[in-house]
């Protein structure tokens, strides 16, 4: 390793990168506040497509998101989840910073989380503008009461 | 607050833990979700007996709680197993029949709560009116409603058409925030209020352990609401139980360490804009962090390599993890592992904060701080497909048994019938494939007045009633359905809480 290659992986990583089988997802860390343990969470009926549930996360509730939809990965359906996770295992949830901060990724089982200083070319950057607009595309999906929330 | 408010908060709230234990095992079977919703029951139940000093019921409780504690292991042995309910009945039901016991006692002779050479006033010069929490509450809520009318109202008129109108809408306004500014006000009590409390669980606990310590207290003119106050008596005295069983050393420890005899215990309150903290110092042991890793390690939290690495932050932090405990043995005062984990949940269920310091021979600190304002709903909680939501008993009229779908809509013919199962079952869960198996799964009917109109919502089963904390679920989901929030319910988890108004102006097309 040459003087320049050492000093440049000394510098402070910039992003939590999120590897499943399918997908690399490098979210900004200037947007992540922690990763925390979630034991258990609730589905909320009729919620928009990405959503998969709320969690209580140190008192507070807090929306998850599945990283699938986040990534926007093409074809990606809602999934069946089951109606209450209280038997399953915990999970990892990485829980965003203000003013994000009722918002978490429900991190997929069995991912590789690693903290990067550069991102990989084919990884989707997830960063404060990206957030935004995937909110933005969730207040304006077709959802509640009167459809199935599917895109 | 006096003997007699305390034992009147022991009631209130002492009552709504007992309803809950019992709830949990008349409804539940006894895994270990059900088994830990009792212990924390029992416990907090303990705590408020304790404070009582009302060695009887406490004896009752503690050995509940170790009959809990033994169904757990029991459970934790064999998974599959099934443990009997009958012990555990028995044991609450005593519990039950000595405070309804207390309660005549108190009833009977009011001061009997008083203990020996406590001065306590026998008479007062002024007549007292007491009004019960609920109803202040409900006062506060029909002005918030009157407040939220009035603003629609002045809304539709528009512009006012005179200089009469115009004064009568200033007055009006006025008016309705001096209802809400003096209802706030008749919530609020001062910090005083529970020093009492404190100071008997503290002296008796310090006989305990036989320590000597001086309790002294600042800030105790704070007032804070109700609500807030009393649900802090719990995680205070469980501090001032840690810092007597953990921290203050006996006397001659103390003074072999170069510390007066006598220990120090300090709680501060202040405020500052949007919380109210409570600050718990003492003098102390404070925290070894070496001890506390090798207690982490031993319980498998941390490996043994990394126990010389721990520094201090980190051990205050393991001290906060689930079911740790530096003790090895458990024992009455310090309980078992339910000590700091459980402060911290109470608090952040209340959406504040726990912060802890220690310096090593010298102390420790907790800082406590609760927003002062805080939602509290008193909420009818159901199931529906095996999730628990939640509507506010205001507007409830009525809950009646459904036999079935078929008679459902002969037996609710008044009111407009909602199926929640329908309304709130995902289709893309495809739990519900067969519609008419899905609605014989609905045994009740919540009926509920709305705006001079009745509605029957349809749901599996009614589990039970209780005062709980709602959180905003904040976007994208509040606009997504009939949500008000999300409650924090007691055994943990959460259920969501059902805004009728929008449920009915929303899902027509969900009316059976």
């Amino acid at each position: 390793m040459n003087a320049r290659s050492a000093a440049s992986t000394r510098r402070a990583p910039s992003f939590m990168e999120i590897r499943t089988s399918d997908a690399c997802l490098c979210v900004d860390l200037g947007i992540v506040h922690r990763v925390e343990t979630l034991l258990e969470w609730i589905r909320v009926p009729r919620a928009p497509h990405g959503v998969v549930g709320i969690g209580e996360i140190r008192g507070r509730p807090t929306t998850l998101i599945a990283t699938e939809a986040l990534a926007g990965k093409a074809g990606s359906k809602r999934k069946p989840v089951a109606v209450q996770e209280r038997e399953a295992r915990p999970r990892h949830v990485l829980l965003f910073g203000e003013p994000f901060g009722n918002l978490a990724l429900l991190l997929p089982e069995g991912a590789q989380v690693q903290p990067l200083r550069v991102a990989p070319a084919q990884a989707v950057i997830v960063d404060r503008s990206r957030l935004r607009r995937f909110l933005g595309g969730l207040r304006g999906a077709k959802h509640g009461m009167s459809g199935d929330g599917a895109p | 607050m006096n003997r007699q408010a305390l034992v009147r908060i022991f009631l209130d709230e002492g009552r709504r833990y007992l309803e809950s234990a019992r709830l949990t095992l008349e409804n539940h079977r006894m895994d270990g979700e059900a088994l830990q919703s009792l212990e924390h029951d029992l416990h907090a139940l303990k705590g408020m007996t304790q404070c009582l000093d009302e060695k009887e019921i406490t004896d009752l409780v503690y050995r509940a709680e170790e009959l809990v504690r033994e169904c757990a292991a029991a459970h934790d042995e064999n998974p599959l197993g099934t443990i009997p309910k009958a012990g555990l009945r028995q044991a609450v039901a005593e519990i039950e029949k000595s405070v309804a016991d207390f309660e005549k006692r108190c009833t009977r002779h009011p001061s009997s709560g008083v203990e020996d050479g406590e001065v306590m006033p026998r008479h007062v010069d002024l007549p007292q009116i007491t009004a019960d929490a609920e109803q202040i509450d409900g006062l506060f809520e029909s002005a918030n409603r009157l407040r939220v009318a009035f603003q629609r109202l002045e809304h539709r008129l528009g512009t006012p058409r005179s200089p009469e109108e115009l004064d009568l809408r200033r007055t009006l306004t006025e008016s309705l925030r001096s209802l809400d500014r003096e209802i706030r006000g008749i919530r609020l009590m001062p910090v005083r209020s529970l020093i009492p409390i404190l100071e008997s669980a503290l002296r008796r606990w310090s006989d305990q352990k036989e320590v000597q310590v001086s309790f002294e207290v600042r800030g105790d003119q704070i007032e804070a609401d109700r609500g807030i106050l009393v649900r802090m008596i719990e995680p205070l005295t469980q501090l001032l139980r840690n810092a007597v069983a953990h921290g203050i050393e006996t006397p001659e420890i103390r003074r072999s360490s170069g510390k007066p005899p006598r220990g120090r215990i300090l709680l501060t309150t202040y405020r500052d804009p949007e919380r109210i903290v409570f600050e718990i110092v003492d003098d102390g042991r404070g925290v070894d962090p070496r001890r506390v890793a090798r207690r982490a390690a031993g319980l498998g939290i941390i490996s043994y390599d990394t126990v010389p690495l721990v520094e201090m932050h980190q051990a205050l932090a393991l001290l906060s993890e689930e079911r740790f405990s530096t003790r090895s043995s458990d024992d009455e005062l310090a309980g078992r592992g339910v000590g700091l984990p459980s402060v911290r949940e109470q608090v952040e269920r209340l959406g504040g904060t726990l912060n802890l310091e220690s310096s090593p021979g010298r102390g420790f600190v907790a800082r406590l701080g609760v927003p002062t304002r805080i939602t509290m709903l008193d909420l009818l909680q159901f199931e529906v497909a095996r999730q628990v939501y939640a509507l506010p008993m205001r507007g409830i009229e009525r809950i009646r048994a459904i036999d079935g779908a078929p008679n459902a809509a002969s037996q609710a013919k008044d009111a407009i019938r909602f199926s929640l199962r329908t309304l709130l079952s995902d289709p893309i869960v495809g739990q519900d494939d067969d519609p008419n198996a899905a609605h014989a799964q609905e045994k009740e009917g919540i009926v509920l007045r709305l705006g001079g109109q009745e509605l029957c919502l349809l749901v599996d089963r009614v589990l039970t009633r209780s005062e709980l904390i709602v959180r905003p679920i904040g976007q994208p989901l509040e606009s997504s359905g009939p949500w008000s929030g999300a409650a924090l319910l007691p055994a943990g988890g959460m259920a969501l809480v059902i805004d009728p108004a929008r449920l009915l102006r929303t899902a027509p097309a969900y009316a059976r």
